[in-house]
């Protein structure tokens, strides 16, 4: 896993097909991953990359070169994954106000410890945490291509991964807070901390 | 302050909760949803075919109008013919229905239908029906009698002598003599 999406080598001519078929094809397996973390929900984040690529090709004609089309592109696709998950939790409100003063769907036990449990907490995060948790530890982008790619400081990746890190701790475990570069302790835990999930 | 890192089991962890549940499926970029937004916007080719069939038209429009009796005539049968197909009322559309062929004379039209059956009164237009396209009931065989109907009147007048034309036929075979 490296950081495949640092490198669009090719120019992008703003409002040429080709050259924005060239980045669907390379940016799409990247915003799908964050896009499902941010969302939870693998058919809403495939709904939310096309959408994206829908706006980013009406936009594509008016595309200024000197930005990266990758940042571009990852902005559009956050933007729209953060307007999903507000509709999202307005019907979920609505919902849930249907469903006042009906018992509620006990959680079923299967549920307990799947990979789900991962995309759940991350899906909880703030989108903008999620996103660049994703582009941290699964994609393997360094915190200054982060920085780059979203137009931000890397101080503010840095809070950002280290936020995620918490949240993710304290809802799967402290395996997720992360250890320290130098340290020699994979695989050790640590004496006052929470070890209940297990990794399967 | 250096950051922290996370293992690479729970890295793997996090690559198979997003691996597995987003399987990685990427449709075509033709088959991607902004490509139906391109098909939108009109190609040349689609432009071409669109200038093709507004010259044919304007060419149509302007022999119906403008050209000699004999296309003009072939046009507007035509049109009249393809109004009648999709059921519009042509009545005004055609100064000369007299020439519809027997499939004009659909139930569907009353206003046509008498026409079609009464094809002689129409006096302006018949003089140059023996030569056009003409129906079976002006006859393959008589050449007689619908000239004779028209020349009579010259002008609107037809309508006042019916149905004088195929039937009586000799009234007015020398009156035609002079017409067309």
């Amino acid at each position: 896993m490296g950081a495949e999406g640092e490198a669009t080598s090719a120019a992008s001519r703003p409002g040429n097909r080709d050259d924005f078929d060239r980045l669907y094809r390379e940016n799409y397996p990247r915003l799908l991953r964050i896009l499902y973390a941010i969302t939870g929900d693998a058919a809403a984040a495939e709904d939310c990359v096309q959408e994206a690529f829908m706006k980013a090709w009406r936009a594509w004609p008016r595309f200024r070169p000197e930005r990266a089309p990758e940042g571009w592109l990852h902005q559009i696709a956050v933007n729209t994954a953060i307007s999903y998950r507000r509709r999202a939790k307005l019907r979920s409100v609505g919902e849930i106000l249907r469903r006042l003063g009906r018992p509620a769907a006990g959680r079923d036990p299967g549920d307990a410890a799947t990979v789900a449990d991962v995309v759940k907490a991350l899906a909880a995060l703030p989108p903008r945490v999620a996103a660049d948790f994703v582009l941290r530890y699964h994609h393997g982008y360094n915190n200054r291509e982060i920085a780059r790619l979203e137009g931000v400081s890397e101080r503010t990746v840095g809070a950002r991964l280290a936020q995620a890190r918490d949240e993710l701790s304290r809802r799967l475990g402290p395996e997720w807070r992360g250890e320290l570069p130098t340290s020699k302790t994979a695989g050790v835990h640590f004496p006052g901390e929470r070890s209940g999930v297990s990794d399967a | 302050m250096p950051e922290r890192e996370l293992s690479e089991q729970i890295r793997r962890r996090l690559s198979a909760a997003l691996d597995d549940g987003a399987p990685l499926v990427a449709p075509l970029p033709s088959q991607a949803r902004f490509a139906t937004l391109h098909g939108a916007t009109p190609s040349p080719r689609w432009r071409l075919r669109a200038l093709t069939v507004a010259a044919a038209a304007a060419g149509i429009a302007v022999v119906a109008f403008a050209g000699s009796p004999q296309p003009r005539q072939w046009v507007v049968q035509t049109v009249n013919g393809i109004t009648k197909q999709v059921g519009i009322p042509a009545g005004s559309v055609s100064p000369s229905p007299r020439d519809e062929s027997p499939t004009s004379g659909q139930a569907n039209e009353p206003t046509e239908s008498p026409e079609a059956t009464q094809e002689p009164r129409e006096s302006p237009e018949p003089a140059e029906s023996p030569d056009g396209d003409d129906t079976p009931q002006s006859g393959p065989g008589q050449p007689q009698p619908s000239p004779t109907a028209e020349p009579s009147d010259g002008g609107g007048g037809g309508d006042h002598s019916p149905e004088p034309t195929p039937s009586s036929g000799d009234g007015g075979s020398d009156s035609g003599g002079d017409g067309r």
